[in-house]
């Protein structure tokens, strides 16, 4: 792949740059679920490795949380972006090299920033940790090219509307460039006090609300009518859901500060905003479950329907949870515990893994225009994600709740720790499960690249799912 | 040879996933309304082992709420899948 970081725009092969995203998303999966699983051994055994700084938990964390989001989860998105917006617009990827470049100074920028968060290199700031360099890096180099591209394969389509999957594309590539810029102010300019603390989580909430959530979004209104061959339910939701992300997932940053001595009324107007972040999100779940009417044997049948279907089911959770949690009288109940932690995994792999999975297991198969190598190993690796996964957000919910309760009723802090010890081992269990989904999957897209049947002509790779 | 039904063969991603989308709507009912409700006395806490399912007990009520929702959703899920396959028969 490296070869055509310097040979001429047009003797790249099409899909070339989707595939060295997808491949690059899938490898940083490993390494962030096994850093994740790292870590859930250090909160399950204490005594698990110990002695070194570069091992302790608060480095560790971080590395794990920036591998998962800005590699995985960011790369698998460029990957959808790389080959369903050309496809949208029936043309080609605007600058296939430029493409392939933005992969290769992803890897480069999220390595280095890694690399000095591990060392304990840090901002210090939660999810925008990296240091300002880093940030700019990102927002420069990283997030501009990419929109570039995506903003001038949607300008040159051959099409004369632009599909909602597209509109979605072309906002959040746009607005994680303004989230990086504004939200690291505080570092940028020595902010101190309740700014730094709001602008932290304005880029935190942002990250999730501008950028995750809405290209997740994006890549299931792709996915679904692709694969089942029905139309989008409706486009006019379709657009209501862009547009009430644009007006109410944008402002309620607040609401992760409701302990905080900020204005009442800001926190009270967030709070309100949170709620309403229900309208996109009844928007999208019935837009999609309503588009696989007559398809629902392909929830069972194929695996990217499979995927892409249990991930909006999460998301029914995800956003009840995140629609409430954040008002006053619970967020008083749970904040600082671990249904936190576990409501951060639903959103990033329950809800969001799950879709970009289905659209990386496509993409690379339409790309490479072979087969899946192994179909076992590709059920395989949903089974081991969807139970590992579940019982990592079941038992760090209930662990949640216990921490919470134990705030309330002034419970002895020693009690609280070994009440919860049970639920950490589970925790450890569900997140190993899900690293080692991931080493198969990763292996099988391997070999479907080297040994994958090729896929003839007019066809696409998932219906000869079970042809041998 | 006819194809076995929708449900069945939805059976485990139908009880997992199923469950997992009540569970989390339930934590929040279950939240909620302790919330409301308001703190007992010290020992109602719920946090011990089998407590932490007890349903009189403050966490215990919340985490009872998470599987009865859990549950529920999993009978809504088999009875849409149902329909669908219903309809999906009758149209092949």
């Amino acid at each position: 792949m490296l070869k055509y970081l310097f040979a001429k725009n047009e003797d790249i092969p099409a899909g070339s740059a989707a595939v060295y995203w997808g491949f690059s998303a899938i490898v940083w999966f490993v390494i962030g679920t096994g850093l994740g699983s790292f870590n859930a051994a250090k909160l399950a055994f204490p005594d698990f490795v110990t002695g070194s700084e570069f091992f302790a938990f608060g480095h560790m964390r971080q590395v794990h949380v920036h591998a998962v989001i800005f590699g995985w989860i960011s790369m698998a998105f460029g990957m959808a972006m790389m080959y369903i917006t050309p496809a949208l617009g029936n043309t080609r990827l605007w600058s296939e090299k430029l493409g392939v470049w933005n992969a290769f100074l992803w890897n480069v920028g999220l390595s280095l920033g890694l690399t000095l968060l591990w060392a304990g290199l840090t901002s210090g700031r939660e999810y925008s940790d990296f240091i300002w360099p880093i940030d700019l890096f990102i927002a420069v180099f990283m997030a501009l090219p990419l929109a570039i591209n995506v903003w001038m394969t949607i300008l040159t389509r051959r099409t004369q509307g632009i599909y909602t999957t597209n509109w979605f594309f072309a906002a959040a590539t746009f607005m994680v460039i303004i989230v990086f810029l504004t939200g690291n102010l505080p570092e940028f300019f020595h902010l101190t006090g309740l700014t730094e603390a709001y602008l932290t989580w304005w880029f935190a909430h942002n990250v999730l609300g501008l950028w995750i959530t809405p290209v997740a979004a994006a890549i299931a209104y792709y996915t679904i009518p692709k694969v089942t061959g029905n139309p989008l339910y409706s486009h006019r939701i379709g657009h209501l859901h862009f547009w009430s992300v644009v007006v109410f997932y944008s402002t309620p940053a607040a609401h992760h500060l409701m302990s905080a001595p900020l204005p009442e009324w800001l926190k009270s107007f967030a709070s309100v905003e949170g709620v309403l972040i229900l309208v996109p999100a009844i928007a999208f779940v019935s837009n999609i479950l309503l588009t696989m009417q007559g398809k629902w044997n392909m929830f069972v049948e194929n695996l990217e329907i499979r995927f892409t279907v249990t991930g909006v089911l999460l998301a029914i959770p995800l956003n009840m949870q995140g629609g409430f949690q954040q008002t006053r009288a619970i967020n008083w109940y749970i904040h600082g515990t671990g249904w936190i932690v576990a409501h951060a995994h639903l959103a990033l792999l329950g809800f969001s893994t799950f879709l970009e999975a289905a659209a990386v297991y496509l993409g690379l198969q339409s790309l490479m225009k072979r087969k899946l190598y192994s179909l076992t190993l590709g059920n395989m690796h949903f089974w081991l994600l969807l139970i590992g996964f579940s019982i990592y957000w079941i038992s760090m919910t209930i662990a949640g709740l216990i921490q919470g309760a134990g705030k309330i009723y002034e419970v002895p802090y020693i009690d609280v720790v070994i009440a919860e010890h049970p639920y950490m081992i589970a925790r450890w269990i569900g997140g190993t499960l899900v690293f080692i989904s991931n080493i198969i999957w990763l292996y099988n897209m391997w070999m479907t690249a080297r040994v994958g049947t090729i896929v003839p002509v007019g066809r696409m790779p998932h219906e000869m799912a079970y042809e041998r | 040879m006819q194809k076995k039904s929708l449900t069945s063969r939805a059976f485990w991603v139908t009880i997992i996933a199923g469950m997992v989308t009540g569970m989390g709507n339930g934590s929040v009912f279950g939240a909620a309304l302790m919330c409301l409700l308001g703190r007992g006395e010290f020992n109602d806490w719920g946090g011990w082992f089998g407590a932490a399912y007890d349903p009189s007990t403050f966490t215990g009520f919340i985490d009872a709420c998470m599987i009865l929702f859990g549950l529920m959703y999993v009978v809504i899920m088999v009875v849409g899948l149902k329909r669908h396959d219903a309809l999906e028969k009758a149209a092949a």
